[in-house]
């Protein structure tokens, strides 16, 4: 098994425990968006009131997040992938991860706002 | 240039017009380059999302938004990107459990990618429309 050996070494979500999540963020989103796009697209809903329902529903907006999280996590491991390969400067990679973080929490939020802000 | 013996990471300059890719290659530079496109589409996707769920006629403008062939067109080409990144993603899922991984075998995968996933854009355009 893997030896879990602490490190004074910030690593950004790399090494063994990068590998794993992206795995497991992968998985999800595959099976999700698989899902999802086959019951959107075999059965469209009709109208707002049908959407917002389904959307909103507790079960699938609760799923949804998951996946909006998962996504964010994957691209987050990703994009420090090829920060890590091809961006030699630290400052410019540091910088270069700042804004990767702003992005994926901003896109959480806000579709944590669409699927759950009381209207 | 003093030899250095530390790996080099190749630019994308090179790795796009300088080295010649097999397809392999090219799998695995698509499935990168996917995943950034992917990343900065979300952000639309996820504006869209909001929009279509803050009202009625919010929800009209979303979903006629989808009839436009322009926006058909972008839609169809980020479900290969999408396609593509899934397959490719799986693809190195079971390359690392050791299937798979000889020569051969690793560029008849990478060429299935491609085919599935142009297969997939095509059931998906299909399915919707």
């Amino acid at each position: 098994m893997v030896a879990l050996v602490k490190s004074s070494i910030p690593r950004g979500q790399g090494g063994i425990r990068g590998w794993l999540l992206q795995r497991l963020t992968g998985a999800y989103i595959g099976i999700f968006s698989v899902v999802a796009f086959l019951a959107v697209a075999m059965d469209p809903p009709s109208d707002f009131a049908a959407w917002r329902a389904t959307l909103r529903a507790p079960h699938v907006a609760a799923c949804t997040l998951v996946f909006g999280m998962a996504v964010a996590v994957h691209a987050w491991i990703g994009m420090r992938d090829i920060y890590t390969d091809y961006v030699q400067s630290v400052l410019a990679k540091a910088l270069l991860l700042a804004c990767t973080g702003l992005l994926v929490i901003w896109l959480v939020a806000r579709l944590s706002l669409a699927l759950f802000s009381v209207q | 240039m003093s030899q250095s013996r530390r790996p080099k990471y190749l630019s994308l300059y090179a790795i796009a017009f300088q080295i010649r890719l097999p397809v392999t290659g090219w799998v695995s530079l698509i499935h990168r380059l996917s995943g950034v496109y992917l990343l900065i589409s979300c952000i639309a996707a996820v504006c869209w999302i909001e929009v279509s769920l803050r009202s009625v006629s919010d929800f009209a403008m979303a979903t006629s938004m989808t009839k436009s062939p322009f926006v058909r067109v972008a839609l169809l080409l980020s479900i290969w990107t999408y396609a593509h990144h899934l397959l490719a993603g799986i693809r190195f899922l079971v390359l690392d459990l050791d299937v798979g991984a000889s020569r051969q075998a690793a560029v008849a995968s990478a060429w299935a990618v491609h085919g599935v996933g142009l297969l997939m854009v095509v059931l998906s355009g299909w399915l919707l429309w």
